[in-house]
């Protein structure tokens, strides 16, 4: 392919990727088909051009299934035309040598037709399992494709029934109890209980996003509630902690979303990652009632109450 | 108040070096409400005026570590190298600049958030090269990994780690059940092991010195 100024490139898209990749294949045969073609010359020019038609020119057969074996891969077209360059050989031998007698020429085309059209169909029988199998394999790739988006596809639903069932049991009664009245909108406890309500929704919203610190967000999201009741929240990180579990996420902060939705006015909440493990605390001019006081799941909670402030932490410690 | 002769040996004077006009009139507000007053210079967020009078002969240098920049911790240390007392008062909270700040021989970090608590109180420590940390800084200490950092207790570490988290030396003292005095000296003694590694500055030999006076730590403390 010694081609002068033109680029594979210029050549419209599909044509050119199919012409590179030919050009790979036929570059990783090419000392093959090179040293078969070499032996069908090699082979003309040992036997004498009398005995062309003969037994003695016996690798006419052979090397063609030999070309054909190395072109499984390739286009019918390759195959063509390598076989036609092998048989080319023997009539320009015969040509050289001047022996054009009819009766020489039948007899070697004879050969050259029934030999040739067996090569040739074996050639075209590849190409048509080729074609079968890149069919096949492509519907399977569809149907994986689908199948993958129907898996997701569940799961995201599953997702969003379980957050759905969590909301409702926890806000349909204080939506219930506000709208017939049952719950006082003035009392305290029932304000409490909204903004816990409140910020538990928003970490349940945060749950859902993809991003690198899944603590840190979410924590956020309950800081964020707290902030737009007007308490001035301090947040401050230290260190670095792993990647961690939604129910290690939800022990972490659910201490800091009650004491953070009873705070008044300010709040101080710190993240710690040590080698031991993850800490979340929160400071505030809160009470501590509702905290649980001992440990929730994996997570271990300490409280210390002094006159008008209240410090809860929360701790996950590396298992060793 | 008045004028910048400081006449009074109890006011203590202090250089601001902040670029943001609201900072230092926030500061200055506070050092204004203080008893005694600090007497506050503004160097108009530039370092040069650290170094040329009024601000050349302050006591305290209150220095905001990112004038529109990269941290500036090449300036930083030549302050430090001066022998002034150096207070970082920064936005950055990350472990790695409050420890570079901390070996570079501030004499304490402050963020931005800690500032109504902590910067006037760390003004006067520093003018009496008594140790001050901050929440932050104790939080970044309590944090380090580095294999060159000061050995230091379970208690001190504890205590640490408190203070980062509830800004309140009551509370930790009500955590840990101890004496607010033992908080203090926990922390104190901590920094003073920070002041003792690492590279020399007069400032941070200046620190060790007190402490060995006060009785805070004792020689054979600061031998690793």
């Amino acid at each position: 392919m010694a081609g002068g100024d033109f680029s594979w490139d210029d050549a419209p898209d599909g044509w050119a990727r199919q012409i590179r990749e030919l050009a790979v294949t036929i570059q990783s045969d090419w000392p093959a088909l090179g040293l078969t073609l070499a032996i069908s010359v090699l082979v003309n020019a040992l036997i004498p051009a009398d005995e062309v038609s003969g037994y003695a020119n016996w690798p006419l057969d052979g090397i063609g299934w030999v070309v054909v074996v190395l072109l499984f891969d390739l286009d019918l077209a390759v195959l063509l035309a390598m076989l036609a360059g092998h048989f080319a050989t023997t009539f320009v031998h015969l040509g050289i040598a001047g022996q054009l007698a009819p009766v020489t020429l039948i007899n070697v085309g004879t050969d050259v037709v029934t030999i040739g059209a067996f090569q040739v169909m074996a050639g075209v029988a590849t190409g048509m399992l080729r074609a079968a199998a890149s069919s096949a394999a492509r519907a399977a790739e569809a149907e994986e494709a689908v199948r993958a988006a129907e898996v997701i596809a569940a799961r995201v639903h599953e997702d969003r029934r379980r957050r759905s069932a969590q909301l409702d049991a926890e806000v349909r009664p204080l939506l219930t109890g506000l709208a017939d009245g049952a719950l006082d909108p003035a009392a305290d406890q029932t304000r409490r209980d909204s903004a816990i309500a409140a910020a538990r929704m928003r970490r349940l919203f945060a749950e859902g996003d993809d991003v690198d610190d899944r603590l840190l967000h979410e924590l956020k999201a309950c800081v964020d509630v707290a902030e737009r009741r007007g308490v001035l929240v301090d947040l401050a990180t230290q260190g670095s902690w792993p990647g961690l579990p939604l129910d290690v996420r939800r022990g972490l902060t659910e201490a800091p979303v009650r004491v953070l939705s009873t705070a008044r006015n300010w709040a101080r909440v710190t993240v710690l990652g040590t080698d031991s493990g993850v800490s979340v605390s929160v400071v505030a001019d809160g009470d501590a009632a509702g905290i649980p006081a001992e440990a929730d799941g994996a997570v271990m909670i300490t409280t210390v109450e002094d006159e008008d402030r209240l410090w809860v932490k929360a701790t996950w410690q590396t298992q060793t | 108040m008045g004028e910048g002769d400081v006449a009074d040996p109890d006011v203590i004077t202090a250089v601001i070096i902040d670029d943001h006009p609201a900072i230092t009139a926030g500061v200055r507000a506070w050092c204004d409400a203080a008893r005694p007053p600090v007497e506050l210079v503004d160097a108009d967020g530039k370092i040069g005026r650290a170094w040329t009078e009024p601000g050349a002969s302050a006591q305290v240098v209150i220095f905001d570590l990112q004038l529109g920049g990269p941290p500036a911790f090449r300036e930083l240390e030549r302050l430090v190298d001066a022998g002034r007392q150096v207070i970082v008062y920064s936005q950055r909270a990350d472990r790695d600049t409050v420890l570079t700040c901390l070996d570079l021989g501030v004499f304490t970090y402050l963020t931005k958030a800690e500032g109504p608590d902590h910067l006037i109180p760390a003004i006067r420590a520093a003018a009496t090269d008594l140790p001050y940390t901050s929440p932050s800084l104790g939080g970044a200490i309590s944090t380090d990994r580095r294999p060159s950092r000061p050995q230091l207790s379970e208690r001190e570490m504890e205590t640490l780690v408190a203070w980062f988290e509830s800004d309140s030396k009551r509370l930790v003292a009500g955590k840990l059940g101890v004496s607010i005095k033992t908080v203090e000296t926990y922390i104190d003694r901590v920094r003073i092991k920070y002041a003792n590694t690492g590279r020399p500055a007069r400032t941070k030999a200046a620190l060790v010195e007190r402490a060995i006076q006060d009785g805070l730590i004792a020689m054979e403390d600061l031998t690793p």
